[in-house]
């Protein structure tokens, strides 16, 4: 008979089944990564080095060390600034295959950190061009759950490589442009909360044509079918830098309630290019539910700025006729970061005012902490009535990284001396 | 001296052999790595659970769902056998949250952009839902996902 090697009593068996059946430990995450992106010119050949730095942060006195496995990927942005990520060396502007990692696994003490020297050598007969990659930081899972969900928390560092030699020039084009209306929502029990309403948009692809990668900004306008603007609105995207050869999705909200009729939306986006941008313009009309559907949304929208402290939020300026005055209006960023500012004015009486209104200024950018004041202009034509004129003048602000929200203004021109 | 100093680096910075850029630092703050979901055991049975995730940042940034294996976002239960799996991903600092449940399909290709500069930690609720079909009888036990989250620039 052969000796029977009870494994089942061992104490290590014994550890290792106690310890399956605890249940899993809410463990800490905690490794910071940096930079989340950069970028190196190299010429063909050349090496370079980037560096990655990563840190166990302290939490608490219960944090452990943490391990996290590095890989170098490839990826692709959607059109939609959606990236997914790829195998090494898969797509055709690549730089992967010439990133070479020191180590592929990093564990850290709590409190400790890890600055890690990455090599880039594009080989010798790479053509001049952008190169791209990303660095995976994934960090070691020490609590397993086979009764739900598994969460693998990672962090990727781009690494953007131009290999100098030939410099190229940006180009786009506006291959598609359109409005997007909301759904309807779905019937809802009785007594439920309704669900917020999508904003319509109009909604433009923007298409690099070129090779060099550019962010664009953009705006939209429309107008009525007497040619004035009756809105404008920034066109923002969730990546708005674009690669060469990919194209980026753009929108801006209609937040105005319109009435039904014939408009035209007028788009621009400005892509870095020294001498010119792109345009594209849209027939719109406008029926009487897609009106009462806008005056809805604009209904259920906020009308606070963000990134920007405005001030006055009123104007009522007494003007005789045939006369001319200046106003002021403050823009105060406070934000950290730049804020993009369009200003629009559009009459809101039964007569219309716009061309006696000129601004100072109608697209700005604000620096962190900035001012600037913008010079309103009225004249008020000399024929005009004794009465009491009201118009909107609208901001909206945009600061980098977030949406678009607008401020209106009311501004009541009182015309006195005039004709009665 | 100093100023002769910063002349000459100004001037042979254009000629050294290359310029690193890099910009922003993120850090997965957890609480914690998984979440326990309810035993399957009968048929149109719905379950669900919720995990709120500190991100902390430094600069805006973007949260992907990257599937580590095929249909790793769909919650699988014994013998492959799988049921309708969705998600919410909701918090202050994200741009566009879930309004409702997303698909799986749907979930696997969402960008989440978050919006505030910082430096700061954001607070980002990720919730599960797993529903059983009326009609038909699936193997009872438990029902698990795996996929990543990355934090992109």
């Amino acid at each position: 008979m052969k000796n029977c090697r009870c494994y089942f009593l061992s104490p290590l068996f014994l550890a290792a089944s106690l310890l399956l059946l605890m249940p899993a430990q809410p463990v800490h995450a905690g490794l910071a990564v940096s930079p989340l992106k950069q970028e190196i010119s190299l010429r063909p050949g050349e090496p370079g080095k980037v560096v990655i730095n990563i840190l166990n942060r302290v939490h608490d006195a219960a944090d452990v060390s943490v391990s996290a496995n590095l890989s170098i990927v490839d990826f692709a942005v959607h059109t939609s600034g959606g990236l997914e990520f790829q195998n090494p060396g898969t797509q055709k502007n690549s730089a992967s295959k010439w990133i070479t990692l020191p180590d592929k696994q990093v564990t850290l003490e709590p409190g400790k950190a890890v600055a890690l020297e990455l090599t880039v050598t594009p080989p010798i007969q790479t053509p001049p061009g952008e190169y791209y990659s990303a660095v995976i930081v994934s960090l070691v899972s020490r609590a397993r759950t086979n009764k739900g969900v598994q969460i693998q928390y990672e962090i990727a560092s781009g690494v953007f490589v131009t290999v100098l030699g030939q410099s190229f020039p940006k180009q786009a084009k506006i291959t598609s442009m359109a409005v997007q209306w909301p759904a309807p929502p779905a019937t809802q029990p009785a007594g439920a909360k309704p669900p917020e309403l999508e904003p319509a948009k109009v909604v433009v692809v923007l298409h690099n044509t070129g090779a060099a990668r550019f962010t664009a900004t953009g705006k939209m306008r429309i107008l009525g079918a007497n040619g004035r603007v009756v809105m404008t609105a920034v066109l923002t995207s969730t990546r708005p830098c674009v690669f060469g050869g990919d194209s980026r999705t753009f929108t801006a909200p209609l937040t105005k309630a319109l009435p039904p009729g014939a408009y035209t939306v007028k788009v621009d986006l400005d892509y870095e290019s020294t001498w010119t941008k792109a345009y594209q313009t849209l027939a719109l009309e406008l029926t009487p539910d897609q009106s009462a559907l806008l005056a809805r949304l604009k209904d259920s929208q906020g009308t606070t700025a963000v990134g920007v402290v405005i001030s006055p939020l009123k104007f009522m300026p007494a003007i005789s006729a045939g006369a001319a005055r200046s106003l002021g209006l403050s823009l105060k960023s406070c934000s950290d970061v730049p804020v993009r500012c369009m200003l629009s004015v559009a009459s809101t009486g039964n007569t219309d005012i716009e061309n006696w209104i000129s601004l100072g200024a109608t697209d700005l950018s604000l620096a962190p902490s900035a001012h600037k004041s913008i010079e309103i202009k009225i004249t008020v034509p000399s024929d005009a009535k004794t009465d009491t004129y009201p118009a909107t003048l609208t901001v909206e602000s945009w600061p980098e990284g977030s949406e678009v929200r607008r401020t209106e203004i009311p501004l009541e021109i009182q015309v006195r001396g005039g004709r009665n | 001296m100093v100023r002769k100093f910063i002349l000459f680096f100004a001037l042979i910075a254009p000629l050294s052999a290359h310029v690193v850029i890099g910009y922003g630092a993120t850090a997965w703050m957890g609480p914690t790595y998984s979440l326990t979901l309810p035993h399957i055991n009968q048929t149109a049975q719905t379950i669900s659970g919720s995990l709120d995730i500190a991100l902390q940042h430094d600069t805006p940034c973007d949260v992907t769902i990257h599937v580590l294996r095929t249909g790793g976002e769909v919650l699988t239960g014994p013998g492959g056998a799988t049921i309708a799996t969705s998600y919410m991903v909701t918090g202050a600092a994200i741009l566009t949250p879930d309004a409702d449940w997303v698909s799986s399909d749907d979930f696997r290709a969402r960008l989440y952009h978050i919006k505030t500069n910082g430096p700061t930690t954001d607070e980002i609720h990720l919730a599960v839902r797993g529903e059983s079909p009326a009609g038909r009888a699936l193997p009872v036990g438990d029902y698990t996902t795996s996929f990543a989250l990355t934090v992109t620039w």
